[in-house]
């Protein structure tokens, strides 16, 4: 079982530095009404072109969660691996830091970077662990978000 | 409309954030699968889900801290605060059905001039089984 665990966290540890190609995506006032509503959010900050327009920002933002969506662009097939022996794969931790708010218009550049790899005992075996960050800029090249995504495998 | 900061009264350590109790249907899945560009198949395909062991298609887990968000910001407006870092731990694989969100205030301070609010927020199943936790901190405009 040891041997097993060491091989797999040796083989997803050379994968730390890997970067995904940086990928830019222009945010659509549309997607980011659309997203809001799936959300079930009723603030017209989100919602409401003209309550935006009248806001200090001018313009619909972003809600917090929108970040995810460029973590769905950012990660390319070579960054978590999907296909260890510990067959269950799910998403256990999001680590966000903000630094400027997401506006229709913005043109956000995401590049994903694969960190770390690690195993802790769990209540039924052994978890393994694989964190990528993500790094959101703006068409000013000014940081906009970071993002730090954890993945657990398990039997 | 007004937005000033100043005539909202900011939260102190220990006040609860109010429960926001929210039903998640498979349609509400679907939208959110579309929205978000998130098509993983966990989310919607029934068989594979079964074949890897899980009883029913998972909730994704930033749907389930969107509406945590929603807690904090039903309560303290985006306009009077901006949610500046947060922390989800994703603990249990959430399900179709009820679940409901809240938290508290664990402190608020100062720092450089800028009151922050940092906050502990969970969200339990129908049946009681916290499944996300999350901390967050808030920066009042």
């Amino acid at each position: 079982m040891n041997n097993e665990i060491d091989a797999i966290l040796e083989r997803l540890r050379g994968r730390i530095g890997r970067e995904g190609p940086p990928i830019s995506k222009t945010v659509e006032q549309g997607a980011l009404i659309k997203f809001a509503k799936a959300i079930g959010e009723t603030n017209p900050l989100y919602l409401d072109v003209d309550y935006a327009k009248a806001s200090r920002f001018g313009v619909i933002i972003a809600p917090p969660t929108y970040v995810s969506t460029f973590v769905q662009l950012a990660l390319t097939p070579d960054l978590f691996d999907l296909n260890l022996p510990l067959k269950r794969f799910l998403h256990s931790d999001d680590v966000v830091k903000n630094y400027l708010p997401i506006k229709a218009g913005d043109i956000i550049t995401a590049q994903a970077r694969f960190t770390d790899a690690y195993t802790r005992a769990g209540a039924n075996g052994p978890l393994v662990f694989q964190a990528v960050e993500i790094a959101l800029t703006n068409e000013n090249s000014e940081k906009v978000s970071n993002i730090r995504v954890v993945s657990v495998n398990f039997h | 409309m007004s937005q000033q900061a100043s005539q909202f009264a900011l939260p102190v350590e220990g006040d609860q954030i109010p429960v926001l109790a929210v039903h998640i249907d498979r349609a509400a899945i679907v939208r959110y699968c579309g929205a978000s560009d998130d098509y993983t198949n966990v989310h919607w395909d029934q068989d594979h889900v079964k074949a890897q062991g899980f009883p029913d298609v998972i909730v994704h887990g930033w749907l389930v801290f969107a509406y945590m968000t929603q807690a904090v910001t039903n309560w303290i407006p985006r306009e009077y605060a901006a949610i500046t870092d947060f922390a989800v731990r994703y603990r249990r694989p959430v399900y179709p059905g009820p679940m409901s969100c809240g938290g508290k205030v664990l402190k608020r301070h100062e720092e450089n001039g800028v009151q922050r609010i940092d906050l502990e927020l969970w969200t339990k199943s129908g049946d009681g089984v916290t499944t996300t936790t999350a901390t967050m901190t808030l920066e009042a405009n």
